[in-house]
């Protein structure tokens, strides 16, 4: 049977709904689903907040022509990192885990893998804009990285990468 | 080393079936978006598609080496592309009114599109860590 703090599990491993005695509560699946929701609704809020931010930098960073594009991959991003790498909203009970120890070893190593995420995501940014006046006027395939409408997915594909190397590779 | 083989075969589908779409929106980018430097983002592109069909083949077909259920999963797929397309379009009309500008040329119609279609694609395989029947 699965505890609060069981982490990481594939859905392989999991025991099936029909064994978990909790799956027979109502308000265990109303709970799950109210989190659930509650995830989406946290996820888009910070795809719009952060589309919000790099239009807000400049008209010109986010205009109709690309709002769609940016907009989508913040949340395809924070889909990945809130629900996928951080399990939120039921997947591997990151928030079990953090309702029963704030500062469990779990916890822990979620955190400093958003860290290294968030680090390597703004070095890659630095060097990619700084070795990009070497791709020519027209940058490289079509990415003026400097002050131009892509400026918002760069960081964006560069924290994608990122998250995906820091879960997959299984840094922390 | 285990399944050498299949893992190949689910490479080779990836390169194939990103370069399809890259060819294919590119295509629709010149005849239904209207843009003429389509060619343009063909780097940005390829990236992501290679990107999308790695999430969709691994991650929600379970390739290569899982029991797939066939019928289920290519209903998904389908339905995951048809999500795209869907709020592609949506966005495009919307899109105006929200943070202004213009789409009457619209270059980045496959960056739009396999942006949504991402988004739904990891949405699946998020719901998929504790609903396993989708």
């Amino acid at each position: 049977m699965s505890t609060a703090t069981d982490t990481q599990v594939s859905p392989a491993e999991r025991p099936s709904v029909s064994t978990d005695p909790l799956s027979s509560s109502a308000s265990f699946w109303a709970s799950k689903t109210a989190e659930r929701i509650l995830t989406m609704l946290v996820v888009w809020g910070a795809a719009a907040a952060t589309t919000y931010v790099f239009w807000w930098i400049d008209n010109g960073l986010v205009d109709a022509s690309l709002f769609s594009a940016v907009f989508a991959y913040w949340g395809l991003f924070f889909t990945f990192t809130l629900g996928l790498y951080l399990g939120l909203g039921g997947g591997d009970c990151y928030s079990c885990t953090l309702q029963s120890e704030l500062f469990s070893p779990e916890a822990l190593r979620k955190a400093a893998g958003i860290g290294i995420a968030m680090i390597g995501t703004a070095i890659s940014v630095a060097l990619t804009t700084h070795f990009a006046q070497y791709a020519g006027p027209d940058g490289a395939q079509g990415l003026n990285l400097a002050g131009t409408q892509v400026f918002s997915l760069l960081p964006l594909h560069w924290g994608f990468v990122w998250v995906v190397f820091v879960q997959h590779v299984g840094l922390v | 080393m285990t399944n050498i083989g299949g893992k190949l075969g689910v490479l080779l589908a990836i390169v194939v079936l990103a370069a399809i779409s890259v060819f294919a929106m590119t295509a629709l980018d010149w005849h239904v978006a209207g843009s003429d430097d389509a060619q343009g983002l063909l780097g940005l592109d390829i990236d992501l598609w290679l990107i999308f069909w790695t999430l969709m083949l691994t991650g929600y077909w379970g390739l290569p080496g899982k029991d797939v259920p066939y019928a289920r999963k290519a209903i998904g797929t389908v339905v995951i592309l048809v999500l795209g397309v869907i709020f592609t379009y949506l966005f495009k009309a919307i899109s105006p009114g929200i943070v202004g500008g213009s789409v009457d040329e619209y270059p980045l119609m496959s960056l739009t599109f396999v942006a949504w279609s991402l988004v739904f694609v990891m949405s699946a395989l998020w719901v998929g860590s504790f609903y396993p029947k989708l």
